[in-house]
């Protein structure tokens, strides 16, 4: 199994370079580049600036200012917010909780939803309640994430006032109920469409187990409806399904991006449209860096769990 | 994101008493995809007519009719200096319609070339260019993309581009793995034999051979391109005017929700509506498409 967990790190670590390369492009395709925050002080002159070029290796040959970026990136220093002057990875991992609280909640709610919804509509295939459910998860996987939010906020917000429209807690309070009370719009938001998409894997994960031959033995032996379904098809079923899941987890970083944007949520989505609209590099790239290593280690840890999971997979 | 496949429509024993529903389920299933036809044709005629079937000119405010609700004057309302929204969501339609087709054109055909590349030769190339396929799949892509327009600017072209450069991984991966297979069949050993070059073998031989799940993929793609676009302009990192598209509309509808809501409802409509035509349209042109099922 170590051999295993290994051998699969070691294959990550190209595309890991892939991605490094791809990054160093974009900075250095950027507008002004990385002097650009000292040209417009005043006093700058031109020798200045080219004092500070060589002080900052910037006059040294491309694979040079490479491989220094490259070393301090992998040991956590992608530089200092333009506009704040702090290390970019510090105010990256500063919102690190928010958005957790935020992943993690509508990552549970939708697995937990998903599972029940799929495993209804395939245990009541070409039912009404089956149609109905597929109707709806049309509906939701075609359905813009944003948009939604902008409805939500409308109805729920703006016209009835049931729910705050944003933030993270009200100003003064942080009881665990107000937390509650402003997470279940932008929760729920984000995980209609992981529960729209993974309902209909478990359904379909969940048709291919009912029809196998060990199904029909458990009914043979006389075994509950109830038992065959939730202990030995759905235990079955939940294999494939299951790595879908996390690598869907991993994406949700784009969901929270956009949710945070509508719901004025303080997570990484949020500062990364911030750092967006206010050309702060520094921090683009270092979110950027930090998810893709997230992503990669998701990956891994997906297939990991499927040979855990199944011993029928061989490690090779 | 497709929706899984139903894989034992035609596998499962169904019960006499939901036969009735199995029909029903065809034949809704046939109706509701000409109606998302015609509806797609319907939006597509608007788009390239729009400026004949628009009732007021664009970019003309009414400083009379200002965040009028919708009416019969104002089918879909005005917006806060008073232009007609129907004609913005009309001429929108023409950005985001093009962006979104022009995109997944452009996404399926450098992630099938890459594929066939890859498949084809194998050994290294195919090494080399999974995992090129491997680094873009492991890429936040929204995060790429709001990386790369604060970067190279937001004209239609840069949009275009970045939504097809972070889009092409999959029909890489679908093309390649329908080339491994296709790859050792006598017909390409005989075009081989006959001396086709492996330019030749590669467009004439396999591409055919490989087009029909392409085409599924690439009609899913439009419609999660057009999205995609719209999240971009949402987020002020998409269309700017003249370029006016659904989402920068959205974008724009952010300040009014509560005083103006059908500035939100009617672009965000028409996105849900046409995404929803496109997956239909998409998931009923695979079936016959696939040559299992025929």
């Amino acid at each position: 199994m170590s051999r295993f967990i290994l051998r699969r790190v070691l294959q990550s670590i190209p595309v890991l370079f892939g991605i490094s390369l791809l990054l160093f492009f974009m900075m250095h395709a950027m507008p002004g580049g990385p002097l650009a925050m000292y040209s417009h002080q005043p006093g700058m002159t031109k020798a200045l600036l080219n004092q500070l070029k060589e002080n900052m290796g910037l006059d040294k040959p491309l694979w040079v200012q490479y491989g220094h970026w490259l070393l301090n990136a992998v040991q956590g220093n992608f530089g200092y917010s333009y506009n704040y002057g702090v290390p970019a990875l510090h105010m990256v991992l500063q919102r690190l909780p928010a958005t957790l609280e935020l992943m993690l909640s509508s990552f549970i709610l939708a697995v937990v939803l998903s599972f029940v919804i799929g495993v209804i509509s395939s245990v009541r295939q070409y039912s009404f309640v089956d149609y109905s459910l597929t109707i709806l998860s049309y509906f939701g996987i075609a359905m813009p994430t944003f948009w939604l939010g902008l409805m939500v906020l409308v109805i729920f917000s703006a016209q009835l006032h049931w729910f705050p429209s944003g933030g993270l807690m009200s100003t003064g309070g942080g009881s665990l109920g107000d937390r509650i009370w402003h997470a279940v719009l932008p929760v729920s938001i984000l995980a209609i469409y992981q529960i729209a998409h993974e309902s209909r894997y478990v359904r379909a994960s969940m048709l291919d187990a009912l029809g196998e031959d060990y199904v029909r033995t458990a009914r043979a032996k006389g075994l509950s409806e109830a038992t065959v379904t939730w202990k030995h098809a759905l235990r079955n079923a939940l294999l494939p399904v299951s790595t879908v899941m996390i690598l869907d987890g991993a994406y949700l970083f784009g969901g929270a991006l956009i949710t945070e944007s509508i719901f004025s949520w303080p997570g990484m989505g949020r500062l990364f449209a911030q750092a967006i609209s206010q050309d702060d590099y520094p921090v683009i790239m270092c979110e950027i860096s930090l998810l893709s290593v997230i992503i990669i280690l998701a990956n891994i840890f997906s297939d990991v769990l499927y040979t855990v999971l199944d011993p029928r997979v061989r490690l090779s | 994101m497709a929706i899984a496949t139903e894989s034992n429509l035609a596998g499962t024993v169904v019960k006499p008493s939901k036969r009735k529903f199995v029909m029903v389920r065809l034949v809704f299933r046939k109706k509701i995809t000409m109606v998302a036809v015609g509806f797609l044709l319907l939006v597509a005629v608007c788009a390239v007519f729009a400026p004949w079937i628009a009732p007021y000119k664009l970019n003309t405010p009414d400083l009379m009719a200002m965040l009028a609700p919708p009416s019969v004057h104002h089918l879909m309302g005005t917006d806060d200096v008073g232009i007609d929204l129907f004609t913005e969501v009309l001429y929108g339609s023409r950005i985001s319609l093009s962006v979104g087709f022009i995109s997944a054109i452009f996404a399926v055909v450098i992630g099938g070339t890459i594929g066939s590349i890859a498949g084809y030769f194998g050994g290294w190339v195919d090494e080399l260019l999974m995992r090129l396929t491997d680094v873009g799949l492991s890429v936040p892509s929204l995060f790429i993309i709001l990386g790369l327009t604060a970067v190279l600017g937001t004209s239609p072209a840069t949009i275009v581009e970045v939504i097809s450069l972070t889009s092409w991984m999959y029909p890489a991966r679908l093309v390649r793995s329908r080339i491994l297979t296709i790859r050792d069949t006598d017909y390409i050993f005989a075009a081989r034999m006959v001396g086709c070059r492996s330019a030749r073998t590669i467009f004439v031989h396999i591409i055919p051979n490989a087009l029909s799940p392409l085409i599924v993929n690439c009609t899913l793609l439009v419609g999660q391109s057009i999205v995609l676009e719209s999240v971009m302009s949402f987020l002020g990192a998409g269309m700017q005017p003249p370029n006016i598209s659904w989402g920068y509309l959205l974008n724009q509808s952010q300040d009014y929700l509560s005083s103006a809501p059908w500035l939100a409802i009617f672009p965000g409509l028409m996105i849900f509506f046409v995404v929803l035509s496109i997956n239909l349209l998409g998931d009923a042109i695979r079936d016959p498409l696939d040559a299992r099922n025929r």
